[in-house]
C-alpha cells in the first residue's frame, strides 16, 4: 500500500520535468534514432524509399573523416578529463581553505564564464602564436625555439596539445564552481573534530574531504566525460569552420563534428540519417564508457 | 583515552604560514591563467583600430590610448537594449520554470523510493550522451507545429516566441542530476526526524531540503541564466522578428554585413557590455553560495 | 536483464513513435498557375533576406515604393542574419510547413530547395502577356544560372550580384615605369614578367605582386581559364584530369616565386590590410568590397597613400576567358497561394526593373543584372561621371562591366555532396599546396577523398 502511494507520488513529482522532456527530449531522440534506419531519408519531403538496418551504420563508418574523429574525440577525453578534475579538484579546496580574499578569487575564477567564447578564441590564438606569443616567449626564456602550435601547417600534435590546453582551461571555471559549492556544504563539524585529533592536511583531504565531496566528484567525472565525448564547440573555437590549423584543416575533427556536418546537409537525400547514425555510434560508445564508470563509483562514492 | 593536543604552537605558524604562501601563489598562479582572456577582451575592447592591427600585439594600453568611442558605437550597431531585454525575460522564466521542475524531480530521484526509479534516472543520463545538435530539428518543427512560429498569414508574436524561447529550456537532465548529488547527500536521520513530527514530504522539501541545498540551487540558476546568454543557434532559429531575438544575436551579425571583416575592438566592447548584467547577477548571488547551513543539533 | 528489457523497449517505442513516413513517388507537384489579375483583397506576403541595417533600409525603402504602386499587397521584410543562418532556417521551415513567401539564395541552396520541391518555376510568370520579362535584358551568364536545373525550367531570378575585379597600387607601377592596358584584361604570364621588376625588397617593391583573395575562386576561374573540368550539375567531381594539374602546378609555381598570394600568407581572412600597407602591389577581391581597399588619407604603409587603379582580373594567354559570378538570386517557394505567388513576382519584377537594380548597385556596390540598367542615363553617369565620393565605386563597376561577357557560374548540385563543399575543398586545396602542407597530386587527391565515397 504504501509502496503504491509512493509510486504515485513519485511520479507526480516527477511530472512537470518528465513532461518537458518528454516533448522536447524524449520526442526528438527517438525520431531521430528512428531516422538511422530509414532509407533515402527527404528531410524537405518526409518521405523515404525503404529501410536500412544497417546502410547509415556503414556509410558513416567508410566516410574519409571517421578514424580520424574517432582518435580525436579519444585524445581529449582521456587526456584533458582527468587534468582538468584534478586541477579543479585541488584548487577548490584550496580556495575553500583560505578566508581572505576568498570573494576575489571566486569571482576570477568565474570569470571564464562570461567572457565572450570569440575573445577567449581570440585569447589563446594569441598565447599560441608562433612569433610572439605567450608559450613560445616563456620557451625562448628556456633556450627552446618557437614552435608552430596552431598556426599555418601545424602538425596534429602540436595542434592538438594546444586544444587540450584550451579544453581543460575552458572546463576549469565550471568544475571549480561545482566543487566550492560542495565544499561549502560539508558540515563543518568533520573538520573540527579532525583538528581536534590533530589529523595531518593529507588524511583530512584524502579521508573527509574527498569522501564527502565524493558525489560532487562522481557527477563532475561522469558529465565530464560525456561532455568530452560531444567536444566540437572548443575545436570551433580554437580553429573555426576549419577544425584545423590552415593547411591542415580537418585535422581535429571529431564525432560530433561529423554529426554536425550530415546535419548542415539536412537539404540533401539521406543526410539526416547519417547524422542520426553517427549519433548513435557516438552515444554507444559513451554509454559503455559511462557505465564502466557507474560500476566503479558504485564503491568509491559516499553519500 | 587523553585526546593529543596541539604542541610545539611555533612550529605550527611557521608551517601554518608556509602553508599559507603555497596555497595563495597555487591559487594566484591559476587565477592569472584563468583570467587572461578576460583582459584580453577588455583590452581589445579599448583599443583603437590601429592599435588593433600592430604586431606584435600591444599588451597594455595606457590610459589617454582608450577609445572609448568603441562602446558608443558597438551600442549604436544593434538594438541591444531589446535585446537584452528580451534575454533577461527568457532567462527569468527559463530559470524559474528550471528550478521548480528540477527540485521536484531530484526530490523523487534522492528521496522517494518508487519502481523504476535507477532505471528512469540511468535513462536519463543516457539522453546527455547525444549531441544536442540532434534537438534542435525535431524541436523546431515542434514549436512549429505548436503555433509559437506564426503561420502563413499570421507574424509571430512576441508572446509566441517567448515561450519558443523559453519552453524548451525549463528543465534540464544536467541539473537534475546536480541537485539529485547535493540532496542525497543529506542524511537520512533528517527525515526521519521529520516524519516523526508528522512533516509531509512537501514541507521537508521546501523548508529542510531547499535550505540545505541553497549553494547548489543558486548555483544552478547562475549556470541557467548563462546559458540564456550565450545561446545563439536556438534563439536565431525560432524568432523571426529580429526585435525578438537575444544577446548574441546582436554579437555575431551586427559585424558582419558592414565588412566581412569583424570589427574586433567593437564587438569585444559589445561583448562586454552584453556580460555585464551576468557579472551582476553573480555578484548579488556568490555570498549565498558561501558555507552552506550549518547542521547543529542533529546528533544526539 | 531489466536494463536489456528497457533497451528492447526504447527500441520499439523508437518505431513506434518515429510515424511513418510516405515514398517520395507520393508527393503531389501541382503546376504553377498565372492569375490573369492581381485579386483586390490584401495579400500578405513574407521576404526573408541576410541584409543588415544599412543594406536592409535601402530594400525596405524599395518595398516601400513597390507597396504604393500595389497598395493592397503587404510585405513583410526579414533579415536573417546571414547565408548559412538563412539556408538552415529555411531547410528546416520546409521541413516544418512553415516558409516565407519569397527568398534570397546562392544556386547551392536553391538547388537544396529543389531536393523538396520547395520552390517554383518562374517561366510562366517570365513569359506571361500580363506579367512578364524580357530576359534578353538581364545578362546572359546570370539567366544561365538561373536556369541551369535539371529540367532547364527558371527556378530563380538574378537579384544581387558581384564579381571580381583587380585592384593595384598605380603609384608603384607608374615608379617603376609601367603602365597596364586599360583596353583588355592583363595574363597571369604577363603578371610573371612584371614580377620580376616589382618583388623585392627595395624602396618600389612588395614582397608579393598579387594576392588573390577567395583561393575558391581562384581554382575554379583558373580550371576554366586553363579548360579544366571542375563539375558538373549532376555533381561529379571532375578535377582528376591534365588540365587541372598543369593548372595548379603552374599557380604553384607562382606561389614560389612571390608572384602570387593568398590572405593565408599574412594569416587573414582578406589580403587588403596588406595591400594598404604595401606587402603586396595589387590585389583581387570582390567588386562589393572595394572600400576596404582603398588607401585612406594618413595610411600607415611602405607606400603612404597611393594611388589606385582597378581592373579586369588576370586571364590565361590563350585560354578561356573566365571570371567568377557571384551573388544572390530570388526565389518564390511552393508553399504559396496563387495571389501570394503573383504579389511575390511584382515585387521580384519591381526590384529587377533596370531603374531599381541600377539604384540599388549605386547604393551598395552590387552590380545592375540588366543591359539596359547599365545603360541607363543613371548607370552612365556613375560610370563616367561619378560623384568624387564614389570614384572607386566606379572605377569598380566599370571593371565588371568589361568583364560581362567572361561571366561564369559554377554549377548547383545539392546531392550528399554539395557544389559549395566541393567549393570550399577547392579552396582549402589551394590554401595547402600555398602553405607547402601538400604537393599538388597530394592536394589533389585530398579532394577527391573528401568529395567522392
Amino acid at each position: 500500500m504504501l509502496e503504491n502511494k509512493n509510486n504515485l507520488k513519485a511520479w507526480l513529482y516527477l511530472s512537470p520535468a518528465l513532461l518537458l522532456l518528454v516533448v522536447f527530449t524524449f520526442y526528438p531522440l527517438f525520431n531521430a534514432f528512428y531516422l538511422a534506419f530509414l532509407k533515402d531519408f527527404n528531410f524537405l519531403l518526409r518521405t523515404i524509399e525503404g529501410y536500412t538496418l544497417f546502410g547509415n551504420f556503414k556509410i558513416v563508418i567508410n566516410s574519409p573523416n571517421f578514424k580520424q574523429a574517432m582518435i580525436n574525440t579519444f585524445v581529449i577525453v582521456f587526456v584533458s578529463v582527468p587534468i582538468s578534475v584534478m586541477v579543479a579538484l585541488f584548487v577548490s579546496v584550496a580556495l575553500n581553505s583560505i578566508k581572505k580574499l576568498q570573494g576575489v578569487f571566486q569571482t576570477i575564477y568565474f570569470l571564464p564564464y562570461v567572457t565572450n567564447a570569440i575573445a577567449v578564441g581570440m585569447a589563446f590564438a594569441f598565447i599560441f602564436h608562433q612569433q610572439y606569443g605567450l608559450i613560445n616567449t616563456m620557451l625562448d626564456w628556456i633556450g627552446i625555439s618557437p614552435v608552430n602550435w596552431v598556426g599555418t601547417g601545424a602538425t596534429w600534435s602540436n595542434a592538438m596539445f594546444s586544444l587540450l590546453v584550451y579544453t581543460v582551461w575552458g572546463g576549469l571555471a565550471f568544475k571549480i564552481m561545482i566543487f566550492l559549492s560542495g565544499l561549502q556544504s560539508i558540515d563543518k563539524q568533520y573538520y573540527d573534530a579532525a583538528r581536534i585529533d590533530a589529523t595531518p592536511r593529507k588524511r583530512v583531504f584524502s579521508r573527509i574531504t574527498v569522501p564527502l565531496l565524493s558525489p560532487m566528484i562522481m557527477y563532475i567525472v561522469i558529465t565530464s566525460f560525456i561532455g568530452a565525448f560531444k567536444a566540437y564547440s572548443t575545436v570551433i573555437g580554437m580553429f573555426g569552420p576549419s577544425l584545423g590549423p590552415k593547411g591542415n584543416e580537418r585535422s581535429l575533427i571529431t564525432f560530433v563534428a561529423l554529426v554536425y556536418d550530415a546535419l548542415q546537409h539536412s537539404g540533401s537525400i539521406g543526410a539526416m540519417s547519417e547524422a542520426a547514425a553517427a549519433a548513435i555510434i557516438l552515444f554507444l560508445i559513451t554509454l559503455v564508457f559511462t557505465l564502466v564508470q557507474m560500476q566503479i563509483s558504485k564503491k568509491r562514492v559516499h553519500y | 583515552m587523553e585526546k593529543k593536543l596541539q604542541v610545539n604552537p611555533e612550529k605550527s605558524k611557521r608551517t601554518i604560514l608556509i602553508r599559507k604562501i603555497i596555497t595563495y601563489s597555487f591559487l594566484v598562479f591559476f587565477a592569472i591563467v584563468i583570467i587572461i582572456p578576460f583582459y584580453w577582451m577588455i583590452l581589445t575592447s579599448l583599443k583603437s583600430f590601429q592599435d588593433l592591427t600592430v604586431t606584435p600585439p600591444i599588451l597594455f594600453l595606457p590610459f589617454d590610448r582608450w577609445n572609448l568611442e568603441n562602446f558608443s558605437n558597438a551600442m549604436k550597431a544593434a538594438p541591444y537594449i531589446t535585446f537584452m531585454k528580451n534575454t533577461v525575460i527568457v532567462s527569468t522564466l527559463a530559470t524559474i520554470g528550471t528550478i521548480f521542475t528540477t527540485i521536484f524531480a531530484s526530490f523523487a530521484f534522492s528521496r522517494l523510493n518508487f519502481k523504476g526509479r535507477d532505471t528512469l534516472f540511468f535513462i536519463l543520463l543516457s539522453t546527455m550522451m547525444i549531441p544536442g545538435e540532434i534537438f534542435v530539428i525535431t524541436n523546431f518543427i515542434t514549436v512549429s507545429d505548436l503555433g509559437w512560429l506564426g503561420s502563413n498569414n499570421v507574424s509571430q508574436t512576441y508572446s509566441d516566441a517567448l515561450k519558443a524561447l523559453s519552453f524548451p529550456f525549463m528543465t534540464s537532465i544536467f541539473y537534475i542530476f546536480f541537485l539529485r548529488q547535493a540532496f542525497r547527500q543529506i542524511p537520512d536521520e533528517l527525515y526521519y526526524a521529520a516524519k516523526v513530527d508528522g512533516t509531509s514530504d512537501f514541507k521537508y522539501l521546501w523548508k529542510i531540503m531547499v535550505p540545505i541545498a541553497k549553494p547548489t540551487i543558486i548555483t544552478i540558476i547562475i549556470l541557467n541564466a548563462m546559458g540564456t546568454w550565450n545561446a545563439y543557434i536556438w534563439p536565431n532559429l525560432v524568432t523571426d522578428n529580429e526585435n525578438f531575438r537575444l544577446v548574441t544575436n546582436g554579437l555575431r551579425t551586427a559585424y558582419n554585413e558592414i565588412s566581412g571583416q569583424v570589427i574586433y575592438n567593437e564587438q569585444m566592447a559589445a561583448a562586454l557590455i552584453v556580460t555585464a548584467p551576468l557579472l551582476a547577477v553573480f555578484f548579488l548571488l556568490k555570498k549565498y553560495i558561501m558555507r552552506g547551513v550549518s547542521r547543529s543539533g542533529i546528533k544526539g | 536483464m531489466k536494463k536489456f528489457l528497457v533497451l528492447i523497449l526504447s527500441i520499439s517505442l523508437i518505431f513506434v513513435l518515429g510515424g511513418c513516413y510516405g515514398s517520395g513517388d507520393d508527393v503531389e507537384t501541382e503546376g504553377v498557375v498565372v492569375l490573369d489579375a492581381l485579386p483586390d483583397e490584401e495579400i500578405n506576403i513574407t521576404f526573408w533576406h541576410v541584409y543588415g541595417q544599412s543594406k536592409a533600409a535601402l530594400l525596405d525603402k524599395l518595398i516601400a515604393e513597390f507597396e504604393e504602386l500595389y497598395p493592397n499587397i503587404i510585405v513583410e521584410s526579414i533579415s536573417q542574419g546571414s547565408y548559412g543562418d538563412l539556408k538552415s532556417k529555411t531547410i528546416s521551415s520546409i521541413s516544418a510547413g512553415n516558409t516565407p513567401d519569397l527568398l534570397v539564395g546562392y544556386p547551392d541552396h536553391f538547388a537544396e530547395y529543389l531536393n523538396g520541391r520547395a520552390i517554383i518555376p518562374l517561366d510562366l510568370f517570365v513569359e506571361s502577356d500580363t506579367w512578364g520579362v524580357d530576359l534578353t535584358d538581364f545578362i546572359d551568364s546570370y539567366v544561365e544560372e538561373n536556369q541551369q536545373y535539371a529540367d532547364g525550367n527558371m527556378y530563380s531570378m538574378p537579384y544581387s550580384k558581384s564579381t571580381e575585379m583587380m585592384v593595384y597600387n598605380k603609384t608603384v607601377f607608374d615608379a617603376n615605369g609601367i603602365t597596364l592596358p586599360t583596353d583588355r584584361a592583363i595574363t597571369w604570364e604577363e603578371l610573371e614578367v612584371y614580377a620580376e621588376t616589382l618583388v623585392g625588397d627595395g624602396p618600389n617593391q612588395c614582397e608579393y605582386l598579387i594576392n588573390y583573395d577567395s583561393s575558391a575562386n581562384l581554382f575554379i576561374t583558373a580550371s576554366r581559364q586553363w579548360d579544366a573540368g571542375y563539375t558538373n550539375i549532376d555533381g561529379e567531381v571532375l578535377i582528376d584530369n591534365p588540365n587541372t594539374l598543369t593548372m595548379l602546378n603552374y599557380l604553384s609555381e607562382l606561389f614560389d616565386a612571390k608572384t602570387l598570394s593568398l590572405p593565408l600568407a599574412w594569416d587573414a581572412d582578406y589580403g587588403s590590410a596588406n595591400f594598404l600597407k604595401g606587402d603586396v602591389c595589387m590585389t583581387v577581391g570582390s567588386t562589393a568590397g572595394i572600400a576596404y581597399n582603398v588607401p585612406l588619407p594618413g595610411n600607415e604603409g611602405k607606400f603612404g597613400e597611393f594611388e589606385l587603379g582597378i581592373l579586369p582580373i588576370p586571364q590565361h594567354e590563350g585560354g578561356s576567358g573566365s571570371v567568377m559570378q557571384q551573388g544572390p538570386n530570388v526565389a518564390i517557394m511552393s508553399d504559396t497561394s496563387d495571389a501570394e505567388r503573383l504579389a511575390s513576382w511584382l515585387l521580384i519584377k519591381y526590384l529587377t526593373s533596370a531603374e531599381a537594380t541600377a539604384q540599388w548597385a549605386i547604393d551598395t556596390g552590387y552590380l545592375p543584372v540588366r543591359y539596359s540598367a547599365y545603360d541607363s542615363d543613371l548607370f552612365q553617369e556613375f560610370l563616367n561621371n561619378p560623384d568624387p565620393d564614389y570614384t572607386y565605386e566606379s572605377m569598380t563597376a566599370n571593371a565588371a562591366y568589361a568583364q560581362v561577357d567572361m561571366f561564369r557560374y559554377d554549377s548547383a548540385f545539392a546531392n550528399r555532396v554539395t557544389s559549395s563543399d566541393v567549393r570550399d575543398e577547392a579552396g582549402l586545396a589551394l590554401e595547402s599546396i600555398f602553405a607547402k602542407t601538400r604537393s599538388v597530386a597530394d592536394a589533389i587527391q585530398n579532394m577527391i577523398d573528401q568529395l567522392v565515397w
